[in-house]
């Protein structure tokens, strides 16, 4: 049991100047990173990292998990304001953010989102540092068997963001899972559609991929339309009614629960190793949706849909921490970067973290809490620069978007084949949405077919090829229940609706 | 007819995908629970039974602008054509001009925003990459 003079001498240490100003100083790189497309938070923390060598372990941790915080906020920005997701985990907010920001009320969708992703990790703070220790020996009893259920069930929850055609929604599906299967096969390492690319045998980048599809399609398909270059990339609101600049109290408390649902979704996955924030984000929003009452209102500005989104994929960066800090095993790339800097500073992550380093533990969860206060304050003036930085003309702000992705895309898959790989699904994308299939979707079942086909292999392996044996694993059949029970009552409420 | 037409591309796609592309692109395997060309192949499967349906089920008011997509391919065309002229002139040189390009082929004639579009964003971006980041480019 430790000493609760630790917890205070490590919040202790986490509340001084020079630990505020190195949380502040991430937080703002964070966010500036987080909205270029491709660059984001995790390249950042990488390029830090080295930095953090010559700092105290301590601000150089908080520095980092500031940089990881603050990206998660910027992700959105240019998601809302020009349908460019600066993240793929941001792609979900978009689906409503952008909608909102074209009505005129780019402000209002912003600050959703920032209120919103300050909530949702805030939540999965408060999880990480009250109940981390259980939830973690929870998360460890999650083995592939378990990860297949879950994968099933994140599909089953997913399938309501399939629009009016059922058709186009399962190609798109079925198109995403057959990407991701590009590569090295999980269980014989045997090359798939590589024809000679041996750049191919990692598969195709998410990055690339995603950035591609909604970034590049979008700023294609604003290039297309465009008559007359010199128009704003947001159309101004000259006479918009101080009610649209602002979340008042009453929106935001009108979300309590969308919020709430997202940041457990977030936090249940964050602690689950390797599923991420992008597959939190979509599944939160698909649940968002599907238990609305107006679930038409969604994909046109619903601030419902951005607080369901942010809250969620900002959730999974807390609860990352969760199998990090108990267990030593990183949850995402961001939570390896984290760890790499514990070990650097001598520090070894694990079970007995707790015991041998309480004082710097807490003191990392003091910073937590800060870089979220942060956040909120440094987000505010950040959204001001960037509602004057969306009044120049489109012609300007996509050229420049073009460019950022080039380089982003350049950067985060190492070389020219995944720039090329982003203009290739960037075609797909406008093809795709051309043809009223929807890009979401493929990316979606892109992220998770991967992850599904590791675990599917996996769990045959296990099992033995019996599905009975599956009565071994309680919360595979659980999750497997839950799945079933989704998906019926998705149909029974469709068919109500049809009704 | 739109979507008749889509649903029939699909069903060709997928039989290409299961008959031709993936016996060439896969490994045959005879042992495992989960063969290489097993995803694929399910995929395949699922994507000509989707065609089908979509191809039969009453057609929905699909519109698509093909004047547009010219236009959009035509853009992707620069864009690739810029990527090509980064790998042998380099990304500081190359990416001023397809800025430029880009916002004089969208109706951009006021100089003072070709300058901010063409010279200031270029050169920032570069330069925040490649000396402030440490990171080489293209």
């Amino acid at each position: 049991m430790l000493d609760f003079s630790v917890i205070l001498a490590g919040f202790a240490d986490a509340f001084t100047p020079l630990n505020l100003m190195f949380v502040v100083f991430g937080v703002m790189l964070g966010q500036f990173v987080g909205a270029m497309p491709g660059i984001g938070p995790v390249m950042a923390m990488a390029i830090a990292i080295p930095f953090t060598f010559v700092i105290d372990p301590l601000p150089a941790i908080a520095f980092l998990v500031g940089i990881n915080k603050g990206g998660l906020v910027g992700g959105a920005v240019p998601a809302i304001l020009i349908n460019t997701p600066g993240t793929p985990d941001a792609a979900a907010t978009a689906m409503d953010g952008h909608p909102l920001a074209q009505q005129g009320k780019p402000e209002k969708a912003t600050k959703m989102a920032l209120y919103s992703s300050v909530t949702g990790d805030t939540f999965s703070d408060i999880v990480l540092v009250t109940i981390s220790a259980p939830l973690a020996l929870v998360a460890l009893k999650m083995g592939p068997v378990e990860i297949l259920a879950l994968m099933v069930f994140a599909f089953s929850v997913i399938a309501g963001l399939v629009g009016k055609s059922i058709s186009k929604g399962i190609i798109a599906a079925a198109l995403g899972m057959l990407a991701a299967t590009v590569g090295l096969d999980p269980e014989h390492a045997t090359p798939r559609y590589y024809f000679g690319y041996f750049e191919l045998f990692d598969g195709l980048s998410l990055a690339a991929v995603a950035i591609g599809m909604l970034a590049v399609a979008e700023i294609l398909r604003r290039f297309a339309s465009s008559k007359k270059g010199s128009a704003a990339a947001i159309p101004p609101q000259k006479d918009m009614a101080a009610a649209d600049r602002r979340v008042s109290f009453a929106e935001y408390w009108a979300c309590r629960f969308t919020m709430l649902r997202g940041a457990a979704i977030g936090t249940i996955l964050g602690a689950l190793p390797g599923v991420g924030s992008t597959a939190a984000a979509f599944m939160s929003y698909a649940a968002t949706k599907k238990s609305s009452k107006d679930p038409e209102s969604f994909g046109k500005g619903n601030l419902q849909g951005i607080a369901a989104a942010e809250s969620a994929n900002s959730a999974v960066m807390g609860a990352n921490l969760i199998p990090l800090l108990t267990l030593g095993i990183p949850g995402s790339v961001g939570a390896a970067l984290i760890i790499s800097a514990f070990v650097i500073h001598g520090i070894q992550p694990g079970p007995l973290l707790f015991e041998e380093q309480g004082r710097l533990v807490y003191g990392l969860f003091g910073a937590m809490i800060m870089a979220n206060i942060a956040n909120l304050f440094v987000g505010q003036l950040g959204l001001r620069l960037w509602s004057f930085v969306i009044r120049a003309p489109e012609s300007v702000i996509f050229s420049t978007a073009i460019l950022l992705c080039i380089a982003g895309v350049y950067l985060a898959t190492g070389g020219l084949f995944g720039v090329i790989i982003m203009l290739m699904a960037a075609a797909l994308g406008y093809v795709m949405t051309s043809f009223g299939f929807s890009p979401v979707i493929f990316i979606i079942a892109f992220f998770l077919g991967g992850r599904f086909e590791i675990a599917l292999s996996q769990s045959l392996v296990l099992l033995d090829g019996n599905v009975l044996a599956l009565i071994n694993y309680p919360i595979a059949l659980a999750l497997f229940a839950i799945a079933l029970i989704t998906m019926v009552w998705m149909i029974w409420t469709d068919r109500r609706k049809d009704a | 007819m739109i979507d008749r037409l889509t649903g029939v591309t699909v069903i060709l796609f997928g039989a290409a995908l299961l008959f031709l592309i993936t016996p060439y692109a896969t490994e045959t395997v005879g042992y495992g629970w989960l063969r290489p060309n097993t995803v694929p192949n399910v995929m395949a499967v699922i994507m000509m039974l989707a065609g089908t349906t979509l191809a039969l089920a009453t057609p929905q008011d699909q519109y698509v602008d093909f004047a547009k997509m010219a236009r959009a391919a035509g853009f992707l065309l620069v864009i690739a054509l810029g990527l090509w002229a980064m790998v042998h002139w380099h990304y500081r040189f190359v990416a001023p001009g397809l800025a430029l390009v880009l916002m004089l082929l969208v109706g951009e004639r006021r100089w003072p925003w070709l300058l901010v579009g063409a010279v200031v964003l270029p050169f920032a971006i570069s330069f925040l990459i490649e000396n402030v980041l440490g990171r080489p480019l293209l």
